[in-house]
């Protein structure tokens, strides 16, 4: 049982940081990107890959290289979305995604196909990696934080408001943008590698599109562009989510009952907003 | 001394000609008008010049630099701001956080923060700096458009009908203010209906319709100039009078 509120624990400090990165690209910035489990993907595996090979190398360098891999990726997918407005970056997201998904199941190589990538590491004591992940997710709402209250934080913030107004008082807008999703895609990227190290392996089902979807699902429930809310979003849905388990359901409640859920908490929120405004 | 000029600038939007080979001259130093009767294409040509619409063809100089077809932050940081026919501020924030995003490339980073209180105080928004600017009642709206872009340090203001929905006192504190930016030294453009202010502000006024310049000139020889006339209210109605 207090394993299972560790677990708990540890899972909600991996889906907090998804929901961070996504608040910041989605609620600071307004750009409608639904490709965090992507991201997450690209942290997992850059881990994986390195620790695979390389089993000696130390944590710190292999987060340097899955900050550096995320924000890379989170430029790929930036720069040609930053014309795209609304919906259409939303679809182009989502297409995002799914590429990524599939050259992880094909590229079997690099990344071991649908088996995915073991690594040869020992398992953690999970009290310790509680308090890694919480560690990490501090660390990121520090810098999310300093980041809001900077001019650059504003110029995100002036952009979602008004894009062509931000530009008339000289922001550059695409670099701001760009910059947004490098971060936010960095942060998820972070959550990757800590799902990898937890689990010992990185396998492509997780990085689903509905985990993106779920994500989204923490962010609006918190609030959009309130980091705290998000923490508290992400909460909310862990619980939900793992709830079944916790009280032994979990044979009898089918997996699909969390995704319909999502589904409806998503519509729900989102006829409620707009009722308000 | 011209300090912006058009040569030829033509913008369509598949079909309907919205500016039609406009050669339009802004003198430095002086308050320009622009009129014309709806859909004339005041505010594509402003578009085209500040960079929110790509011109179809044509060249548009500023201070000697070809800014055709810029980003329009670039145009801004070149020393050209503008205000919107339909308010476009930063609807969430405050008014105080409206004018330091604005303010931020022209003042230090030390500075900042006083700049722009003392920008606030200067256009009568300081006591209301910690409203969110959706909140201000419109005429304040406007006046704190003008603000923000005026807080960009630009040696060019285009203003898109700044009186638009104010009441007269309103029109008159807004005239105020801009014949206060022209005697500091700035070049104003500003597009209006009011033609109480376009004919008390301007000291040259350029009339516009169906995309192309059907007049120019001092305020009483563009009223008294039958092609305006004419535009304006039609041929019959001036054949009935
Ligand atoms: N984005 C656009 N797409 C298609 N047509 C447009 C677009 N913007 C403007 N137009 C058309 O171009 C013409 C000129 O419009 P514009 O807004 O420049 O007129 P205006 O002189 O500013 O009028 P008003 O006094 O009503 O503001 C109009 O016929 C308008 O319908
Ligand atoms: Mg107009």
């Amino acid at each position: 049982m207090s394993s299972f509120i560790l677990l708990l624990g540890i899972y909600f400090g991996i889906y907090a940081l998804l929901a961070l990165g996504q608040n910041l690209i989605t609620g600071k910035t307004g750009l409608l990107s639904l490709c965090q489990a992507a991201f997450m993907a690209i942290g997992a595996y850059t881990t994986a890959i390195l620790l695979s090979r390389h089993p000696h190398l130390s944590f710190v360098y292999v987060g340097v290289w899955v900050i550096l891999s995320g924000a890379i990726f989170g430029l790929l997918i930036g720069i040609p979305t930053l014309r795209l407005k609304g919906d259409y970056l939303a679809i182009a997201s989502l297409g995002f995604g799914e590429i990524v998904k599939n050259v992880l199941l094909n590229a079997d190589t690099l990344t071991g196909g649908p088996m995915g990538i073991s690594l040869p590491i020992k398992s953690f004591d999970k009290g310790l990696f509680l308090g890694m992940v919480w560690l990490v997710v501090c660390l990121v709402l520090l810098g999310l934080i300093q980041l809001q209250r900077s001019h650059w934080g504003r110029g995100l913030e002036a952009i979602r408001e008004d894009e062509l107004a931000a530009q008339s008082v000289g922001l550059n807008t695409p670099l701001y943008k760009g910059a947004a999703f490098m971060i936010g895609a960095a942060i998820s990227a972070m959550a990757g590698m800590l799902w990898a190290l937890y689990h010992g392996s990185a396998i492509p089902q997780t990085f689903d599109s509905t985990l993106s979807i779920m994500v989204l699902c923490m962010v609006v429930l918190g609030g959009l562009g309130n980091y705290y809310g998000s923490l508290f979003g992400t909460m909310v849905i862990v619980v939900i989510s793992e709830l079944p388990r916790l009280l032994g359901f979990s044979a009898i409640i089918p997996a699909a009952v969390n995704q319909i859920l999502f589904g409806i908490i998503l519509v729900s929120l989102v006829i409620l907003r707009q009722k308000k405004s | 001394m011209t300090l912006l000029s058009t040569h030829r600038l033509h913008k369509d939007f598949g079909g309907i000609v919205a500016v039609n080979d406009l050669d339009l001259n802004i003198e430095k130093g002086f308050i320009t008008g622009i009129i014309g009767p709806n859909g004339a294409g005041k505010t594509t040509s402003f578009n085209c010049m500040t960079g929110l619409d790509v011109p179809t063809s044509g060249q548009v100089i500023f201070n000697d630099i070809d800014i055709t077809g810029l980003p329009t932050y670039r145009i801004n940081r070149l020393g050209i701001a503008r205000t919107f026919q339909n308010l476009r501020l930063f609807k969430e924030m405050t008014v105080f956080e409206n004018v330091r995003v604005a303010k931020h490339r022209t003042s230090s980073a030390g500075n900042l923060q006083k700049d722009s209180g003392l920008w606030l105080e200067k256009l009568g928004l300081w006591t209301y700096r910690d409203e969110r600017a959706k909140d201000l009642p419109y005429g304040l709206q406007k006046r704190l458009e003008i603000a923000r872009a005026m807080a960009t340090n630009p040696k060019l203001l285009f203003l898109d009908e700044p009186a638009a929905g104010l009441n007269q006192t309103e029109t008159q504190e807004i005239m105020e203010l801009i014949r206060s930016f022209r005697d500091s030294g700035l070049t104003v453009v500003v597009i209006e209906h009011d033609m109480h202010l376009i004919m008390n502000l301007c000291q040259h006024i350029t009339v516009l319709n169906f995309g192309q310049k059907i007049a120019e000139g001092s305020p009483e020889s563009v009223r008294n100039d039958p092609q305006v006339i004419e535009a304006y209210l039609g041929k019959e109605d001036h054949a009935a009078r």
